[in-house]
């Protein structure tokens, strides 16, 4: 405390006389951008974490949709709120047996199926089912748990209160149907039943629930894929697709309409099933409706609808060619475009946004750019296709390597389109420049897409057999971006090889200092990494006949 | 010696005789501390010393009771406290009996009183103050001498004790202290010098007067007295009577109502009649209430929000007595920042009443601009013109855009005419600064009719540049126009209505630049400060202008940014070559130079690093602006420039892993920074821009992150480092983790007992409450969080179960304690909670029972669901914990086949 101020200049309101809002001196103005410093880098902190979690969590894109909560589902039902807390008491691991086969006994017990009664006992057993850090699936299934959950989704006459124990009881099997392979098997028993109820006869909130327990069965094991198939699950899942297309076309469904989140976990479902699947993806495109469904959520679903019906695509997309180019004259390409270079946007506004979406697309794109027909190459070298290449080459340039490798992916494939116009395309997208520094920089996986990406575009796109000047300008004079080609010849991936000693071979063959170049950046020992490695014997007399002919002894001389 | 003699001494005109006598003080104290204490109290209690030795003892006294810095300041009263008690008392008893003697002892008394009670009466160890006190103001015989420095003391103890957190005063104290206070207010009382130390206490004791306040006649004599006093013959009284009132505004404006008939009367005669002084008390009235208003929305019956609307009612009255006011300028002051009169109050008033009243204030002002605006009769015609502009650029912030869309649309023209052309230049001064009010408020680029186009923006860049080779206080409001001109614009489609006019703007702002650098150094060894402190707050708004054009620029002006790189870098050399040791004004000059040029340099790189295609600029650059930042750090080896380290920050995000090149050279800087944490501030910029480097480079830190964790932990153990910089280490902790990942493995055992520390200390923080408290203690938290998400996100799901599993429990309770600190509530930190809750959940295995155990995590998440800026990650965090819980193994699936075609 000092003398307390007297007349004159209070000092604080003489600041405020012809104030201007902003910086006065250097002091504020380091303040200020210190500040706008320490913003920038919270928020790219924020970004590089974001990015680690959810490659932590590679699931998350398209587990279970992450719309779908379990709350809405019941209430809609018209159940009571009950508590969703369960038993809030732990229970000694010893006593969860007994209180599992209790659970189990008093559903077999309450009769009749569907009374309030029943449902009771089934919520109990779901929520045990629901609560314990490792639940007692083998328990639940030794138990019996899985007859009479069978039972309990079949009631004899239908009611609010039978509804809601049908959708407790289907929610109980979801769970158990993430249990080990035994456990799992034990479920497939409820299957038929689940298949029954993706009609929708009662009601979206079951067939959705059910579409979720037979997703989860279907990710446990290729056999049970299979089992599903033989069951008939592809059919009604894909009718899920075409209800959740036609409610989008209401023009009235929101984010929350039944429909379009039944369609987002039958199409989550649907790809589970597809993983693997050859010629049962037929099924799919032989529902009525169903290829022309996937367009329409690929092109218009609100994003997470549209991701997993993107990973159906994906999986239609790689099974055979006939299906491919049926989506291709549906019309899938030039919505997916425009939807890959809106994701791409939203990513570079929010990583998180538009990346889950992105993987299926670009794994769609890639699939359709290596086995597509004439109308599809014809799309993609389309003026409208340049956005989403250019998105393509953004992905390309972002700072994750698995969107980096997947972009890459998609590029060497558009590269490898038969003729020269998919590298004309590639190269108006500005994507070289990027291609060339991921060939330097980054890590392998990524590099080898990379790579391939290059090695298409300097063989002159598919069919090629190697453009001189291209390889020149690119590689000519880039000992480094040759050396980490060539280096893909000492990888233990034996598709990297492969291309490492391919390319080789086009540089030894097309550049007049070919050889010299090879070898200033040890590429005669990486060739002979393949010739006296773990390489098959094809590429191993490949490499040999390289050495023999560029280095061998008339050469020396 | 004699302590009268070394008090002498010590205020000798013989600097070496002075100098051994404050050495001589300064050992007392440190060895004699009671005897000293005693042996000044006594010295100021007796009226047969010099009054020079009285004062100065008092003084020294007062001195060893309190410190600016908190941490001298915590050491004396620790000081004080540990002191024998029969002392403190005979220091207590001397002091008291100093109030009332001859000269200003008493005066010198009062304020030491004040800091013994602000020390003692909140450890109740001093009971008998008020008491004593009060006693004095009750004596008979009682002398003026003795009332005025009691109540003195009165008001010094209150100012004191109303700075604690809590009230240390009972009701009955408060209430005599403000009878005796309103006492010797009365105009009865005789003695000026008493009623003026009464009026001055008063506006101290009015923090305590809450409940005094709420009873009716009680408020109502104390307005009375204090009413009257703004009639008393005195005007020392009069201006303090205002400042009560001033006070009161703040305090009790809802308390008002009943009382401001009366004082808008008071105000109309004191405003034009009074003397100066009195009168700005009078116009500071009316800005508190004005700002009061500003803050308060509500009409309700809540004392905190209710509004009376006072301004709004007093307009048409108030409005033409402040426009009267205005005229009354000083010439030559304009540029003068200690000068405070009238006109500059009433303007400032003027400007308070239009944020307020809004389009209300526009009808009343307009005729008063309209009609003065113009006048050229007369050598004084100049106040007029000001006046009017001033009363223009008042209204601009408060009355809507569409009200004054069409007067700026209409008066811009003759504005920028004057700038140019009228002869006062206090006028263009205020003319500059009403242009850029106008840029900052009424630009309107969205409005249907913008003011600014095509068909006027030469001529508006015309003026400006114009405008800026004016005198330095005009040319520095031009800077502020400009940058306001340019803020207001958006790109659209790759361009912006400024992109013409960037590089002729950019031109006159860097000769700006350099002519006022020039002129500066012309004064340096000319000492004239005024002249100096004008020229550099000019450089200062010119760079600040720049940087406002950069960051608006549009993509089409992206070339002539770029052209800026090799431009500052150049500036940035020639600073090199100001020889620094030849004084410290030529140093200082440098740094402060360098900090402009570097915060330019920062502005450009920021601004390119927003697209890919001219990020390109900078990278084609970037050696040469790595190289003119470490040239600038080589100036100075005991410090760190800090603009500098924040331009390297915005480096790394243009370089990304490239920056890996510069880590060999800029290491040492790294390092010097990370260690220098007397400058904390820098050390603090030093440690974020470690974490943006670890970002760029990742894994390339590696080979420097012994040193640089070594020193980490040093700084984070250290008593003496500034505790803002350390929730930042242990940020940068995860940042390294994140970077490096398995490879952070070797540092968990020293990093983790440093974080479950911090833990214990943010909870036992969060018990102990305070506001200052909280806001430290959110800082720690979200160093602490941030620090687990990154070694959780870093370390490899193997290595994060091996080592950081067993935490897991102790981190769900302490997001728990956060969550149940309500009143510590921030959404950063609660964010960066639900995160980590997440992040356990994905990362490591079976901790599903462990978040089974803890009912809080679902509230807390839904309490995040509400606001959309949490929304997101509470999500994220259910859905990962629902996982946990459930255990699911459902996969995603996989790619639909890789078809690769290769023709080679």
């Amino acid at each position: 405390m000092d003398e307390p101020h007297h007349a004159g200049t209070p000092p604080h309101r003489r600041e405020t006389y012809k104030s201007t809002h902003g910086v006065h001196t250097a002091v504020e103005a380091t303040d200020r951008r210190r500040k706008e410093t320490v913003a920038f880098s919270t928020q790219h902190k924020e970004l590089t974490l974001r990015s680690k979690r959810l490659k932590r969590d590679a699931s998350l894109s398209s587990l279970g949709p992450p719309a779908i909560s379990r709350e809405p589902s019941r209430t809609s039902l018209g159940g009571e709120a009950l508590s969703e807390a369960g038993p809030e008491v732990s229970i000694a691991p010893e006593d969860v047996a007994a209180e599992v086969q209790a659970a189990v006994d008093a559903i077999r017990a309450a009769k009749p199926v569907g009374s309030e009664v029943c449902l009771d006992t089934v919520r109990h057993l779901r929520q045990l089912l629901s609560n314990y850090d490792e639940p007692p699936f083998k328990e639940a299934v030794q138990a019996g748990a899985v007859p009479v959950l069978v039972a309990a989704l079949q009631p004899p006459r239908m009611d609010a209160t039978a509804m809601e124990t049908i959708f407790e009881a289907a929610w109980a099997i979801t769970n158990l149907a993430v249990g080990e392979f035994e456990t799992v098997k034990a479920v497939l028993a409820a299957a038929p039943i689940l298949i029954a109820y993706l009609g929708g006869g009662s009601g979206l909130p079951v067939a959705e629930q059910c579409a979720w327990a037979l997703g989860n069965i279907a990710a446990e094991d290729f056999d049970f894929r299979q089992t599903l198939i033989a069951n008939g699950v592809v059919r009604p899942l894909a009718a899920l697709l075409v209800g959740a297309a036609k409610a989008l076309d209401s023009g009235t469904a929101d984010i929350d309409d039944p429909a379009l989140s039944a369609g987002t976990t039958a199409a989550w479902a649907l790809s589970n099933v597809l993983k693997g699947a050859g010629r049962e993806v037929g099924e799919v495109m032989g529902v009525e409706g169903a290829p022309e469904a996937i367009v329409r959520l690929v092109a218009e679903a609100p994003e997470h609808l549209a991701t997993e019906a993107a990973w159906v695509l994906a999986y239609v997309t790689a099974s055979h060619e006939a299906h491919l180019n049926r989506m291709v004259s549906l019309g899938v390409l030039p919505p997916m475009l425009t939807r890959l270079s809106a994701a791409v946007d939203q990513m570079l506004q929010d990583e998180q946004l538009g990346r889950a979406l992105l993987i299926p697309l670009m794994r769609s794109l890639g699939n359709i750019a290596a086995g597509g027909g004439s109308a599809a190459v014809a799309q993609l070298l389309s003026l409208e296709a340049g956005p989403a290449l250019q998105a393509l080459v953004t992905c390309a340039g972002s700072h994750h390597h698995g969107l980096q490798r997947e972009a890459c992916w998609v590029l060497s494939n558009v590269a490898g389109m038969p003729g020269r116009g998919g590298v004309d395309a590639l190269k108006a997208a500005g994507a070289v420049p990027a291609l060339m520094l991921l060939l330097k920089e980054s890590p392998f996986h990524v590099r080898k897409e990379a790579a391939f990406a290059l090695a298409n575009i300097c063989a002159d796109g598919g069919g090629g057999t190697g453009n001189a000047e291209t390889l020149n300008t690119l590689f000519g004079s880039d000992r480094d971006a040759l050396r980490a080609l060539l280096s893909l010849m000492r990888s233990a991936d034996m598709d990297a090889a492969r291309l490492g000693l391919q390319f080789t071979e086009m540089v030894l063959r097309l550049l007049d200092t070919g050889a010299e170049e090879v070898e200033a950046v040890d590429g005669i020992d990486a060739i002979e990494a393949v010739q006296y490695g773990a390489a098959p014997p094809e590429l191993q007399r490949m490499a040999a006949a390289l050495v023999d002919k560029y280095y061998g002894a008339d050469n020396e001389s | 010696m004699q302590l009268t003699a070394l008090l002498q001494a010590a205020q000798s005109a013989d600097a070496s005789v002075r100098t051994q006598a404050e050495q001589t003080l300064s050992t007392l104290q440190q060895q004699q501390y009671g005897d000293l204490c005693v042996g000044l109290s006594a010295e100021l209690a007796d009226a047969s010393k010099p009054v020079d030795a009285r004062r100065l003892a008092g003084l020294i006294l007062k001195n060893t009771l309190d410190a600016k810095e908190d941490a001298r300041k915590t050491a004396l009263v620790q000081q004080w406290l540990a002191a024998d008690e029969g002392m403190r008392k005979q220091v207590k008893l001397n002091l008291l009996a100093t109030l009332g003697t001859q000269g200003d002892a008493g005066h010198t008394a009062a304020l030491v009183i004040a800091k013994v009670a602000a020390i003692e009466v909140p450890r109740k160890q001093w009971p008998e103050l008020i008491e004593a006190l009060l006693a004095n103001m009750g004596a008979t015989p009682s002398s003026r001498e003795l009332r005025q420095s009691t109540l003195e003391a009165l008001g010094y103890t209150c100012e004191e004790l109303g700075n604690l957190d809590d009230d240390f005063l009972s009701q009955l104290e408060v209430n005599s202290i403000l009878t005796a206070v309103v006492q010797g207010m009365r105009k009865e009382e005789p003695e000026v010098d008493v009623r003026h130390a009464a009026t001055v206490a008063l506006q101290n004791a009015l923090t305590f007067a809450h409940n005094n306040f709420s009873n009716d006649s009680e408020r109502n004599y104390v307005m009375q007295i204090i009413c009257e006093g703004t009639l008393a013959d005195n005007s020392r009284i009069r201006q303090a009577s205002w400042e009560c009132l001033a006070c009161i505004a703040s305090g009790y404006y809802d308390k008002l109502p009943s009382y401001m008939q009366d004082i808008f009367s008071l105000t109309q005669r004191t405003v034009k009649g009074d003397e100066e002084d009195v009168v700005l008390q009078a116009l500071e009235f009316w800005c508190t209430v004005a700002e009061e208003e500003l803050e308060r929305d509500g009409d309700g019956t809540d004392a905190d929000s209710v509004n009376h609307h006072f301004i709004r009612a007093a307009l048409p009255h108030l409005v033409p007595l402040l426009l009267e006011q205005l005229t009354k300028q000083e010439e030559g002051q304009e540029a003068d920042d200690g000068v405070w009169n009238v006109a500059m109050a009433a303007g400032t008033c003027l400007a308070l009443c239009a944020s307020v009243a809004e389009d209300a204030v526009v009808p009343l002002v307009m005729p008063y601009v309209t009609a003065n605006i113009q006048k050229t009769d007369g050598p004084e015609s100049w106040r007029a013109r000001e006046a009017a502009t001033f009363a223009f650029g008042s209204i601009l912030e408060g009355p809507g855009v569409d009200t004054l869309g069409q007067l700026v649309q209409s008066g811009l023209g003759f504005l920028l005419t004057a700038l140019k052309q009228d002869p006062s230049a206090y006028v263009k001064d205020t003319t500059a600064w009403t242009i850029g009010r106008i840029f900052e408020f009424v630009h309107g680029e969205d409005a249907a009719a913008p003011l600014l186009g095509p068909g006027n923006l030469p001529q508006v860049v015309e003026a400006l540049r114009s405008a800026i080779r004016d005198a330095p206080h005009i040319a520095e409001k031009v800077c502020y126009a400009i940058s306001q001109l340019a803020a207001g614009f958006e790109e659209h489609g790759g361009t912006s209505p400024m992109s013409p006019y960037f590089k002729d703007i950019v031109q006159a702002l860097l000769e700006t630049v350099s002519g006022a650098g020039r002129y500066y150094e012309q004064y340096i060894s000319a000492s004239r400060p005024a002249e100096q402190a004008e020229q550099t707050r000019l450089q200062t708004q010119a760079f600040e202008a720049i940087n406002e054009v950069v960051r608006a620029s549009a993509a089409d002006t992206t070339p002539m940014v770029v052209q800026l790189i090799p431009l500052v870098i150049s500036k940035i050399n020639e600073t090199l070559h100001i020889n620094a040791a030849s004084g410290v004004d030529a140093a200082e000059r440098q740094r402060e130079m360098q900090g402009l040029l570097c915060g330019m340099t920062l502005v450009i790189v920021q601004k390119l690093s927003e697209s890919e295609v001219a990020k390109g600029g900078v990278l084609q650059y970037a050696d040469h602006i790595m190289q003119a930042l470490l040239d600038v750090f080589a100036c100075r080896t005991a410090s760190v420039h800090e603009e500098a380290m924040l331009a390297v920050g915005a480096m790394t995000y243009s370089c990304g892993r490239q920056f890996s090149k510069y880590m060999h050279s800029f290491f040492p800087v790294l390092q010097r920074g990370l260690a220098h944490h007397q400058e904390w501030q820098v050390c603090q910029v030093t440690v974020g821009v470690l974490g943006d480097i670890c970002r760029a480079v990742e894994d390339g830190i590696l080979d420097y992150c012994d040193s640089i964790m070594q020193t980490l932990l040093t700084n984070l153990q250290s008593a003496d480092v500034h505790r803002n910089i350390k929730p930042q280490i242990l940020s940068a902790f995860g940042d390294i983790a994140l970077a490096i990942g398995d490879r952070f493995e070797k540092y968990l055992q020293h990093v983790v007992p440093m974080l479950q520390s911090a833990m214990v200390m943010s909870v036992q923080q969060q018990q102990s409450g305070g506001e200052d408290a909280a806001e430290y203690n959110n800082l720690l938290r979200h160093g602490i969080l941030e620090a687990w998400a990154g070694m959780l996100n870093g370390l490899s799901k193997d290595k994060a179960e091996q080592y950081l599993k067993p935490y897991a429990p102790s981190l769900l309770d302490f997001v728990q304690a956060i969550y149940a600190d309500t009143e510590g509530h921030d959404d950063g930190v609660l964010k960066a909670s639900a995160a980590l809750l997440g992040d356990i959940a994905s990362t490591l295995t079976a901790v599903g029972p462990l978040f089974q155990q803890k009912p809080f995590v679902q509230p807390f998440l839904q309490q995040l669901d509400r606001d959309s800026t949490t929304a997101e990650t509470a999500n994220w965090a259910r859905q990962m914990i629902e996982k946990a819980m459930r255990a699911p193994q459902a996969q995603a699936p996989q790619d639909g086949g890789n078809s690769y075609v290769h023709s080679a």
